[in-house]
């Protein structure tokens, strides 16, 4: 159904429209991280175009509740290349993300 | 060179990447291997054959029958003794025209700076994540290259850090998982080879440091899964300006505040035993007694599955831990509703409490912990009962 909105300067608008579909990104999972995700692998929808790396964290752990205790903090690499530790960024559809925490056995 | 170490370093030398030059780099130079594990048990034998000049193992474990089946350096009637001294042996039967300094000691923040001075490479091949961060700190503040190694379970990693403008291992790993440091009972294995193979990658990494030659893994740390056999290799991001070690306004300037870091983050040298509510508490004879006693009861055991199956105690059923809150009903069956006395058993004692503890706040009128767990029923009850 189509509808208006009428602005303060009375100039009608149409509510703002998803530009683009959910997008699927890749999320691979090593070490302790695969343990607590329970898996290797998944793939995850993210809503919109203009997905983050933070919304990333934040809708991991609703799919994989398992990382909870690491999903803020552990540092993740995008496309094969290491984010710094606070670092955001914009996803794109395709986008491989992968938990790689630190290995300290020997 | 002389004739003998032409003859004997003849294929490095036929090499056009290492040549008579990178040759002679390995024979100046003196590499700081710490730890002499499953890693070390790859590195070592790799450098000493290829001839690097002064290899300085430090390690103050004494070698036990568990680490044979991934460190190859040692033979069975060597458990017991002192791994630096054993590897330091094997280094001189290999090659006897190095030199080779066995230190029994553990490398702490104190004498970290001392163990360095000199070295021109050091090569992590420890196993716990305090000492990682320590050595990291003492190779930045030292300005030594650091080849850095790790294998758990059937995973790997390896890197080469603070070098040539690349990043440090804080750079990439700026704080200890919480998650690594809380590790209770539930220790991990690992497959024998995949220490192997990062082993051999940090010794190749090593030579090429040391050597000069090639282009060592610098700015990319490479991890290993031998479950499926894939190397999987990510960039890092270049020194990070705000590192507390190596950035341009470091936190850490010295040893000390390394130590500082370290406490901090609950990085202790003992298993960290966390600080527990106290549970009611059966110990292992008391338990011995009940069942000698033939008074009925359910034992817990809230060991992991995988634990479970190397070895329990009779009649003990398996309920992890992880799952035990939502398995309220089978406890509540088990103890024909609650009039069973419920006792509880791990490993060490340590999740046992805390299932006691869960039990007791769903209203288990009855349950205990069972305490020191299978470790200590090992010790005092059944010195025949197989730990691992």
């Amino acid at each position: 159904m189509l509808f208006h909105v009428e602005l303060k300067s009375g100039v009608p608008c149409l509510p703002r429209v998803k530009s683009s579909p959910a997008q699927q990104v890749k999320v691979l999972f090593f070490a302790s991280c695969r343990e607590m995700a329970g898996t290797k692998e998944t793939s995850l929808e993210l809503p919109g175009d203009s997905s983050s790396i933070a919304q990333l964290r934040e809708h991991i752990v609703e799919k994989l509740p398992g990382l909870q205790p690491v999903a803020a903090t552990v540092t993740l690499a995008l496309n094969q290349e290491y984010l710094d530790p606070e670092q955001d960024a914009t996803l794109k559809e395709g986008d491989e993300v992968a938990f790689i925490p630190p290995i300290s056995g020997g | 060179m002389t004739a003998a170490e032409i003859a004997r370093y003849s294929r490095h030398l036929l090499v056009p990447a290492i040549g008579v030059e990178g040759q002679r780099n390995l024979l100046d130079k003196t590499c700081l291997v710490i730890g002499a594990g499953g890693l070390a048990s790859a590195v070592l034998p790799y450098l000493a054959g290829a001839g690097v000049g002064h290899i300085k193992i430090i390690d103050f474990d004494k070698i036990e029958t568990s680490n044979l089946h991934r460190q190859v350096l040692y033979r069975e009637g060597q458990a017991g003794q002192s791994k630096a001294k054993c590897a330091a042996a094997t280094v001189r039967d290999i090659n006897s025209s190095i030199r080779c300094t066995a230190i029994e000691e553990a490398l702490t923040h104190d004498n970290a700076m001392d163990t360095l001075a000199g070295v021109d490479l050091v090569v992590d091949a420890s196993d716990n994540p305090r000492t990682r961060y320590l050595v990291n700190d003492a190779c930045v503040l030292s300005g030594t290259p650091l080849v850095s190694g790790s294998a758990l379970g059937m995973e790997g990693q390896v890197s080469v850090f603070h070098h040539r403008g690349g990043p440090c291992y804080r750079c990439v790993f700026p704080a200890p998982l919480a998650a690594e440091a809380g590790r209770r009972c539930s220790d991990n294995g690992v497959l024998g080879t995949v220490p192997g193979v990062i082993g051999c990658l940090q010794a190749t990494e090593a030579l090429k440091v040391l050597g000069e030659f090639g282009s060592p893994l610098v700015g990319r740390l490479c991890t290993y899964d031998g479950q499926d056999g894939s190397f999987y290799t990510v960039r890092l991001r270049p020194r990070s300006k705000t590192c507390a070690a190596c950035g341009d306004n470091p936190t850490v300037l010295s040893m000390e505040g390394s130590k500082a870091f370290a406490a901090k983050h609950g990085l202790t040298v003992a298993r960290v035993v966390p600080e527990m509510e106290r549970v009611p508490t059966a110990t292992c004879q008391e338990y011995a007694d009940v069942v000698a006693g033939g008074r009925r009861h359910v034992l817990l055991d809230v060991r992991v599955g995988v634990q479970f199956a190397v070895c329990a105690l009779d009649d003990a059923v398996n309920l992890p831990l992880s799952q035990l809150e939502a398995s309220m009903e089978k406890v509540e069956t088990l103890s024909e509703s609650r009039s069973l006395p419920v006792y509880c058993i791990c490993r060490r004692g340590v999740d046992s409490k805390a299932a006691v503890s869960i039990l007791a706040k769903k209203g288990f009128p009855n349950v205990m912990d069972v305490s020191g767990g299978l470790t200590e029923w090992a010790r005092t009850v059944d010195r025949e009962f197989p730990m691992y």
